[in-house]
């Protein structure tokens, strides 16, 4: 009877904190719904990433595998300093007179398959996403297999700096299809807005 | 043979200093220190009141969605959605702007053709839409730009209906249906005929459109 009382006590509690949490994130979507612009919420509770406005659902993408490094953060409306990535999609300039033959028209122009599907995000706070694909291929196999050991390496390493500096170590890992892993490149820009839930 | 003692004790030295390290890494980077959400147990409301708040927030956050039919555009994969609530009652593949720029030869302007995000409206719907070709247009063919404002207009390549959602921004018709799917257009959003004929039918001025 101890042992059901405890398990109920621990079952109400986690409720009591889920509702918390929950009032916690409408409250920050409210506040970016006043605005006409498109928001995020990285849910990693939820394995989610929900591309938003007003309220609504533009668009929901699993998360496959998350994790993070550090102290967790409380839910906070952040905002995006920049993304980087090691070969950034460049814009093609057309050249005046160059697609004058319609019927003959070649295609040069950024599209999904442009995008990285692996990049890291750093928002004004200091937290950092490192935004990686489900390994499909020999190539990705060993990106993931290189990111997975630098846990041990580069990682503690970094922490000490950034302690060192007075940064936040906050940095989440998140796994993603690559088409999805490429669509948040696509649509997240500089100063985006994005809540994130733990 | 003393050299190689040296040697050993330093590769010691530098692998404990590695070791301590990654250790006091390892620990700063697992260590999970509470995050500020938790409220102190003097001030904590009942459970009750939390599903009260949570539905009120509910309520509120519902008052910003729109109402009615809205249109969303997803511009990376070239789908356009007509949804009423969470429904989608309709799809459609389209073509979004391509990323491209343009730079005016005199070096004063520049385009960069992308189809803009965010919340908009339908502003204006046409019939048998006419397109007035601006500048860039002609640039882009390395023609001269006309004085005459009639040289301007071109039937036909805008379909049969046009939305128009502000700064020069349409959904409209194209000649390149074999395009529709890749992002191909100078920002506007082209629609293949059929799909453009349900989205005109269905949307009325003050739609909402939502495109990321």
């Amino acid at each position: 009877m101890l042992l059901f009382f405890s398990i109920q006590a621990h079952a109400d509690e986690n409720v009591y904190e889920n509702y918390i949490k929950q009032n916690k994130v409408i409250e920050e979507e409210i506040k970016l719904s006043r605005k006409p612009d498109i928001y995020f919420v990285f849910d990693i509770q939820e394995n989610k990433i929900y591309i938003k406005s007003r309220g609504i659902n533009l668009k929901e993408i699993n998360i496959q595998k998350s994790g993070y490094w550090g102290s967790p953060v409380a839910v906070s409306i952040f905002k995006v300093k920049n993304k980087s990535t090691l070969i950034k999609p460049e814009r093609e300039t057309i050249r005046p007179g160059s697609n004058s033959n319609k019927d003959s028209f070649e295609l040069d122009a950024l599209e999904l398959t442009d995008m990285p599907s692996r990049f890291k995000i750093v928002f004004e706070s200091g937290v950092t996403f490192f935004i990686r694909p489900l390994p499909e291929g020999f190539i990705s196999t060993i990106g993931n297999a290189f990111y997975e050991s630098s846990k041990f390496f580069t990682r503690p390493v970094s922490m000490i700096l950034k302690a060192l500096k007075g940064a936040p170590l906050t940095t989440f890992y998140i796994v993603l299809n690559e088409n999805d892993a490429r669509a948040i490149y696509w649509s997240l820009s500089e100063n985006s807005d994005v809540i994130v839930n733990m | 043979m003393g050299g190689n003692k040296k040697l050993i004790k330093i590769l010691i030295a530098l692998f404990i200093i590695f070791l301590t390290i990654e250790s006091v890494g390892y620990y700063l980077g697992t260590c999970k220190s509470s995050p500020g959400d938790k409220v102190k147990t003097e001030h904590k409301p009942s459970l009750n009141i939390l599903k009260q708040k949570n539905s009120a927030l509910k309520r509120k956050l519902a008052s910003y969605n729109p109402h009615g039919i809205y249109i969303v555009i997803d511009s990376s994969m070239n789908r356009l959605y007509l949804k009423k609530g969470n429904k989608t009652i309709f799809e459609a593949i389209v073509s979004c702007g391509s990323g491209n720029m343009l730079k005016d030869p005199s070096g004063k302007r520049q385009w960069v053709f992308d189809t803009p995000v965010g919340e908009y409206k339908v502003r204006s719907k046409q019939t048998s839409p006419l397109w007035t070709k601006p500048d860039w247009a002609f640039i882009e063919e390395g023609g001269a730009i006309p004085k005459d404002p009639n040289k301007r207009i071109e039937k036909g390549v805008l379909g049969d209906y046009a939305l128009g959602f502000g700064n020069g921004y349409f959904i409209h018709g194209t000649l390149y249906t074999r395009l529709l799917g890749r992002n191909v257009t100078h920002g506007c959003i082209r629609v293949g005929n059929k799909d453009l004929k349900t989205v005109y039918k269905t949307a009325g001025i003050g739609t909402r459109i939502y495109i990321f």
